[in-house]
């Protein structure tokens, strides 16, 4: 099975999700919708193009409502994520105390405040 | 065969340990730091806030025998924990199904918020490790 690992390039990851089949994760999942990888795909042109290459580096999945996710790791296993769904365009942020952020998609800056080095 | 769980269908299961299955996938599961991530605990629209979990560690180990599951894992929750650490937001159902794998079904409810699937995500623990992905 291929699957999410940290790739230089998540365009072509995220192409790959919509080879995914209903149920791919064993719970009945959707497979992932075009608005939903064509919406994550342009984040990612939007990141390289506002905060540059350095934050190219995330994993990309599918998610079971039919979206998907993009993963970064910050300092002390702080996790970022944002996801694109049917639902909508969203952000997260935690660590291992929990839930540190959250909010409506909009723009690149979260990744800025929460991975700048 | 494994002993029927105590239970009856609808029945709140209030402790014990509980069983999902966890794709092998890098944004299910941080294999370098061996957590459970949010999107083992996403749910789909008509899930209405359920998601699903075994009961029993038998039945759902031998649920990653299906070759369809090839490579997936098994992460627990505690049932207790987890309605203590959600203010008992999340809660668990007894909800047998017909079919394999379904005499010791449960439903996970409350997990429409954002904030109970990252507490679900952090107390999870791994009983097995899902297979490292290929590329």
């Amino acid at each position: 099975m291929t699957t999410a690992i940290l790739l230089d390039d998540p365009t072509a990851a995220i192409d790959k999700l919509k080879e995914l089949q209903p149920g791919w994760d064993s719970y009945g999942a959707e497979t992932i919708g075009p608005s939903e990888r064509e919406n994550a795909k342009g984040f990612v042109t939007r990141v390289l193009r506002t905060l540059g290459p350095d934050y190219l580096h995330m994993k990309v999945g599918p998610t079971a409502d039919g979206g998907v996710a993009l993963i970064w790791r910050g300092r002390d296993a702080l996790k970022v994520e944002a996801f694109f769904s049917p639902a909508g365009n969203r952000y997260l942020v935690f660590s291992r105390k929990g839930l540190v952020d959250r909010g409506p998609l909009t723009g690149t800056e979260f990744l800025k405040q929460y991975l700048a080095p | 065969m494994a002993d029927l769980p105590p239970y009856k269908p609808g029945q709140e299961v209030t402790e014990g340990l509980i069983y999902r299955r966890i794709p092998n996938r890098g944004t299910y599961y941080d294999y370098d730091l061996e957590m459970v991530d949010v999107s083992a605990f996403i749910l789909r629209p008509r899930d209405r806030g359920s998601l699903s979990a075994l009961l029993n560690r038998e039945e759902a180990r031998a649920s990653l025998k299906i070759p369809v599951h090839k490579g997936f894992g098994l992460c627990v929750l505690d049932v207790a924990k987890m309605k203590a650490e959600t203010s008992g937001q999340a809660r668990v159902e007894f909800a047998p199904t017909p079919g394999a794998f379904g005499a010791s079904h449960v439903s996970i409810l409350g997990c429409q918020d954002e904030e109970v699937r990252v507490i679900l995500a952090l107390i999870a623990e791994i009983d097995v490790e899902p297979e490292r992905p290929v590329a």
